[in-house]
């Protein structure tokens, strides 16, 4: 859907300009952390991807 | 009972229908709103619990479709906790990180999670239908927000 692309690209947009604003606020930047190892950054990479799909699923229950 | 004393004249002619409180289990009982002069007796109670639930008593065909609200807040508990764990990540300061996660989550969740307890007693064709709208779009939100934060720190 056009609309749709459209709404996600604006969405995106207002959440990018949301956090950097609150960061701003406080006088930090994100940087990139130095302390995290491989088998934690991989480890992260699965609960994204998790977070990820429980979304989708509780997304298509509440549309049912 | 002693004949009342105040009533002069003629005394008041009393329906010989026997005034009964509407039972919803029992097919020949007459709802109250069917009777004009008569007020709804019908009483929906909802109050706020810390979980969901729908209590049903003494009705009849009642309809309940429920999306799981349990596993929304949980999952809702986990995007938040997440977040909190990848500013903590990247500002080295953490009560600047505690700090920042607060501000920005209380941006991101405007509603509180509704939970509420239906109690349906008495009652007869009655068709229950929780939605979950907030908690998608909460979870939602802060989905965007995570995926954000991890794209920007640049650590997948």
């Amino acid at each position: 859907m056009g609309n749709n692309r459209e709404f996600n690209n604006i969405s995106k947009k207002s959440i990018d300009m949301l956090i950097n604003s609150t960061f701003k606020r406080h006088g930090v930047s994100l940087d990139k952390p130095q302390k995290i190892t491989l088998k934690e950054k991989q480890e992260l990479k699965n609960l994204v991807k998790e977070l990820q799909k429980g979304v989708t699923s509780l997304t298509k229950t509440t549309k049912k | 009972m002693e004949e009342s004393k105040v009533w002069e004249g003629e005394k008041p002619t009393v329906s010989s229908r026997q005034v009964s409180r509407w039972n919803a289990l029992d097919p020949t009982s007459v709802h109250p709103l069917d009777n004009e002069t008569q007020d709804a007796g019908q009483i929906i109670k909802s109050i706020q619990q810390s979980f969901e639930s729908i209590v049903i008593k003494d009705s009849a065909d009642v309809e309940v479709t429920s999306t799981d609200t349990q596993a929304a807040i949980n999952l809702q508990v986990a995007l938040q906790a997440t977040i909190s764990l990848v500013i903590s990540l990247s500002i080295a300061d953490s009560d600047k990180a505690e700090r920042v996660t607060q501000d920005l989550l209380s941006r991101l969740t405007s509603n509180q999670v509704n939970r509420q307890q239906t109690y349906i007693e008495n009652s007869r064709g009655v068709k229950v239908t929780t939605t979950d709208t907030d908690v998608a779009v909460n979870a939602q939100v802060l989905l965007q927000v995570l995926i954000a934060l991890v794209a920007k720190i640049n650590i997948l």
